[in-house]
């Protein structure tokens, strides 16, 4: 190997972007892990380890940067062929650049550090959009599965159909996976955003399982709304709720977006059996939604709207369930907080990273818990995400339910069931 | 009957919670208190304290759970918190965070008494049935003995006396008991010890741990035989010739002198770790994967194992002690010279020995089974190693010897799974060669697995006894282990020390294994 070879190498292993011809993205690769096995020096050899294909789809190549950092914190749980896509957009002939970089890691208890690869792939031009997919779809690893990550959801003028992703470039590529991963937080309409969704689940690709991040985020707030009904004493409460009022967070420099608070209370009422009557939506991304259940009871559920500067627009900041059971009324709150009251450095108050749950049952003691959220990054929601690559049925009926509750316009009548069951 | 309440869900719906159905997670046991027996000891402060806080952490744990100290110390709640909070510092694989702590504090408290103080445990009694009523844990207990075997009759006698062991004596609720190892010194003292047991809690509420059970790669043994079909065609006598399993600790007797001149390795190791692996090793496809059922299957092969004679006692099993030697490049003493250790200790620091499975499946193929302290390294694997291929096809092209396919389950450290097998050395003439195959858990999925002791303690809130051993289980493995006991009583003294400090154990042990053309594995 010569110096400008090893070079070469030293780059491609530290993790910096080596230009490579983007007809032989395969060959250059497979040439550059051939001399990294072995390594510059024995000491520096390093394993090659792939799980599965991930595809991203960046905006711009703005988004190269963050987007990258995201997908070394990826590597180092799951090692894969990443491959981050750019659409340049213009006019005239187009063009195609690509770049290849290793992510290592060393393992947990030592050994050869682990490395997973990342390839970018920049395309300009009238075209792009066109010739992505047939760059793309040859790199794909064989036997291993692929996730396509589209974060972003259009925000712009909307098609006739609420869609406007380019179907050149996005319809193959979907085509190509055994998974989409999407981020409803993300969301530039997100009401309509949340409709398509559903209607590429449900019409468009039903064999594609579809992960929504925003649905990962609700993992704790799932987990700990079931935990406070697992006391026999308290779940006689859970059929005989009253009163359902979900908070989201608004901020001004940032779009409204309710679709935590409505995929929660989605999952809520299918869980329950409860099917919405009537959604009266109100001024600034409020709703009044009436539920109803089997026998025709109604609950009054809440998707409300509250600013807060420590915790990300659109996420939930307080759930409040308020019910009766033997003429003993009890109420059931989850909030986030911040444990830690000390402003920081920059005097900004810390940020919310615990939920609060509290149990007060009429004449009992109230028995308060603190636990940390969990960690919400990008790289470990889809970490979550690819641990579990099938469909997620309860996401799938959680969403067709939020989709009901997402009107915005009107008070709207529901005068038919949901369509499907569980 | 089903009947419908007010808001009109199933009342058998309610039976169960519907908000966890779909649930991508580990379930959460229903709100308890787990009392800790022995609580100022060093297996709380190292590991069952530890392993509460981290579950709390990932929040495994229910709202209003609540743990009970109890020990002989004159402890109050603050000082118990704050001795707690100490552990947490020093042993936790997570630093300590203040948010869940402060949570875990309020449901935290101490009990004071010695373990035949029949007044200390109506005081438990009162606190668990305050904390029923403040804390809504609902009459579900976990009593956790982790003081010495000698307290337990004691212990579990009084739990009785105090009306605390019944399940839904507050009208609802569970309670389940985790007794720690060594359950018994023989068959007759596990058989006594679970009569014991049975007087006050039935079998379905003991749990008792063997925390190898707890580990991820041995809970791979199953995923690995049960959920890849390539392997279980070739898991017999017709293929397999030979089984080694090791247990191997670098360490010398450290601290456990007073427990371990009384135990040696064969009750210490053998009874329980060396033979849950065996058992997980050998055991037919269960019919599901209910505890029972795979407990069932290990029952059986326990029952397959002959009990052995003086004679075969003599022939297959190796006793050794170690004596002065080095271990990881320093001069180590031999065992009669660690503290508290008696100079003429007779007591094994080495077993090694061979065991048949009577069975259709295993019948001839010997399993070797070994485990010491001072060996060169810490290290537990189970290793197959299959028959030689019928006929040497290469023969005329030079090759006149092949390795066998050895395929290593390794347990710890390096936790991983190997094959090897043999390929051509790439040339113009047939030249073959070993080669190996691997996988490393820590390459493939990059993450810490969680100790041993989160898994199980949050298995017997959940009620799963899938990796707790059952009564007849423990009494199925001291039948054997018994059987070597009474041989040795009956056989000549050993010559310890037989091995150095920082060998493979004693000659015999090898020579044990070349009579069958075999040699140990390095693992």
């Amino acid at each position: 190997m010569n110096t400008q070879e090893e070079q070469r190498l030293q780059t491609f292993v530290n993790g910096t972007p080596l230009d490579v011809d983007p007809r032989s993205i395969d060959r250059e690769l497979t040439a550059l892990w051939a001399a990294a096995r072995t390594g510059v020096e024995p000491s520096k050899a390093v394993v090659r380890f792939s799980i599965l294909n991930l595809i991203v789809m960046a905006r711009n190549s703005q988004q190269l940067e963050p987007l990258t950092s995201q997908i070394i914190d990826l590597t180092m749980k799951h090692p894969c062929r990443a491959i981050l896509l750019v659409n340049e957009g213009g006019e005239g002939a187009s063009t195609v650049k690509a770049t290849v970089a290793a992510h290592c890691r060393l393992p947990v208890g030592g050994g050869m550090p682990v490395c997973g690869e990342q390839i970018n792939i920049t395309a300009s031009g009238g075209d792009a959009a066109a010739i992505l997919p047939g760059t793309v779809i040859p790199l794909l690893t064989s036997d291993l599965p692929v996730a396509l990550g589209w974060p972003d959801w259009p925000s712009g003028a909307l098609a006739a159909d609420g869609w406007s992703l380019d179907p050149a470039l996005f319809t193959p590529l979907l085509q190509s996976a055994d998974h989409l991963i999407v981020d409803s937080m993300r969301f530039g309409k997100p009401n309509s955003n949340l409709v398509r969704l559903e209607a590429l689940h449900e019409q468009d690709y039903p064999s594609i399982a579809i992960t929504d991040l925003n649905w990962l985020r609700l993992l704790t707030w799932r987990q700990l709304t079931a935990q406070v009904f697992d006391s026999p004493s308290l779940r006689s409460y859970l059929p005989n709720l009253s009163k359902i009022t979900v908070r989201y967070v608004v901020q001004d420099d940032r779009p409204l977006n309710p679709c935590q608070a409505l995929l929660y209370l989605g999952w809520l009422s299918d869980k329950m059996s409860w099917r919405p009557s009537e959604i009266s939506p109100q001024e600034s991304g409020n709703s009044a939604i009436t539920l109803r259940s089997s026998t025709g009871s109604q609950l009054y559920a809440w998707v409300l709207t509250t600013a807060a500067d420590n915790i990300w627009a659109g996420d939930i900041a307080e759930v409040v369930m308020e019910g009766s059971y033997n003429g003993v009324a009890a109420t059931f709150t989850l909030e986030r907080i911040a444990f830690d009251e000390q402003p920081q450095a920059d005097g900004s108050k810390p940020p919310a990273e615990h939920i609060r749950t509290i149990i007060e049952v009429q004449g009992q003691n109230r028995i308060e818990r603190v636990v940390p959220l969990g960690k919400q990054a990008w790289a470990q929601l889809v970490g979550n995400a690819l641990g579990n690559l099938g469909h997620d049925s309860a996401f799938e009926q959680a969403l067709q339910m939020a989709v009901w509750m997402s009107s915005t316009t009107g008070t709207k009548k529901v005068d038919k069931g949901v369509r499907g069951g569980r | 009957m089903t009947t419908l309440n007010a808001a009109g869900l199933l009342e058998e719906q309610l039976a169960s919670n519907p908000l966890w159905e779909g649930m991508r997670l580990q379930r959460t046991p229903e709100p308890c208190a787990m009392v800790i027996f022995g609580v100022t000891g060093d297996l709380a402060h190292r590991k069952l304290i530890p392993a509460l806080y981290n579950l709390a952490v990932d929040r495994l744990l229910p709202p209003g759970f609540s743990i009970v100290g109890f020990g002989r110390r004159p402890y109050t709640d603050e000082q118990f918190r704050a001795e707690m909070e100490e552990a947490i510092k020093q042993f936790s694989r997570r630093p300590l965070e203040p948010g869940t702590w402060e949570s875990i504090l309020q449901g935290m408290h101490y009990v004071q008494g010695d373990f035949n103080d029949e007044r200390a445990f109506e005081t438990l009694a009162s606190l668990l049935s305050d904390l029923d009523r403040e804390r809504n844990t609902g009459g579900n207990r976990v009593f956790y003995l982790s003081t010495p075997p000698s307290t337990y009759e004691e212990i579990i006698a009084n739990i009785g006396a105090a009306g605390i062991a019944r399940q839904n004596w507050a009208g609802s609720g569970w309670t389940r008991i985790i007794i720690e190892k060594p359950f018994g010194t023989d068959l007759p003292t596990a058989r006594h010890l679970n009569s014991k047991v049975h007087e006050v809690f039935d079998e379905s509420q003991t749990y008792r741990i063997d925390h190898y059970l707890g580990k991820e790669t041995v809970q791979n043994i199953l995923v690995f035989r049960f959920a890849n079909t390539i392997f279980e065609p070739i898991w017999n006598r017709r293929y397999v010739e030979s089984v080694q399993i090791t247990v191997a600790e670098s360490l010398g007797v450290e601290e456990r002198a007073g427990y371990y001149e009384g135990a040696g390795a064969l009750r210490d190791m053998v009874q329980n770790h060396l033979m849950q692996q065996l058992a997980l090793t050998a055991m037919e496809p269960p019919s599901d994967f209910e505890a029972d059922a795979i407990r069932d299957e290990k029952v059986k092969i326990f029952r397959s194992i002959k009990p052995l004679d003086p004679r075969e006692v003599a022939e297959r099993v190796v006793r050794g002690q170690y004596g002065p030697g080095s271990s990881g490049g320093q001069q180590v003493p031999g065992y009669r010279q660690e503290p508290k250790v008696s100079p003429t200790s007779n007591t094994e620091s080495f077993v090694a020995m061979k065991l048949f499975i009577e069975n259709w499946r295993w019948q001839g193929v010997p399993f070797y089974l070994r485990t010491g302290k001072r060996l060169p390294v810490r290290s537990s694997e189970i290793a197959i190693t299959f028959k030689p291929v019928p006929l040497m096809l290469f023969r005329d092209s030079g090759v006149t010897q092949l390795d066998r396919n050895i395929l290593a389950l390794q347990i710890q450290p390096d936790e991983g799974i190997s094959m090897k097998f043999e390929s051509k050395v790439p040339s113009t003439r047939m030249q073959i060669r070993s080669v190996n195959m691997d996988f490393r858990y820590n390459t493939a999925f990059g993450t810490q697995p969680a100790d041993a002791y989160e898994r199980l303690i949050l298995d017997c809130m959940l009620g799963d006894s899938t990796l707790f051993t059952r009564a007849d289980e423990v009494e199925a493995a001291w039948t054997i282990v018994t059987s070597i006991l009474d041989g040795w009583k009956v056989l000549p003294p050993p010559q310890f020390p037989n091995y150095e400090a920082g060998s493979w154990g004693p000659r015999e042990a090898h020579e044990m294994l070349s009579r069958d053309g075999f040699v140990w594995r390095r693992p």
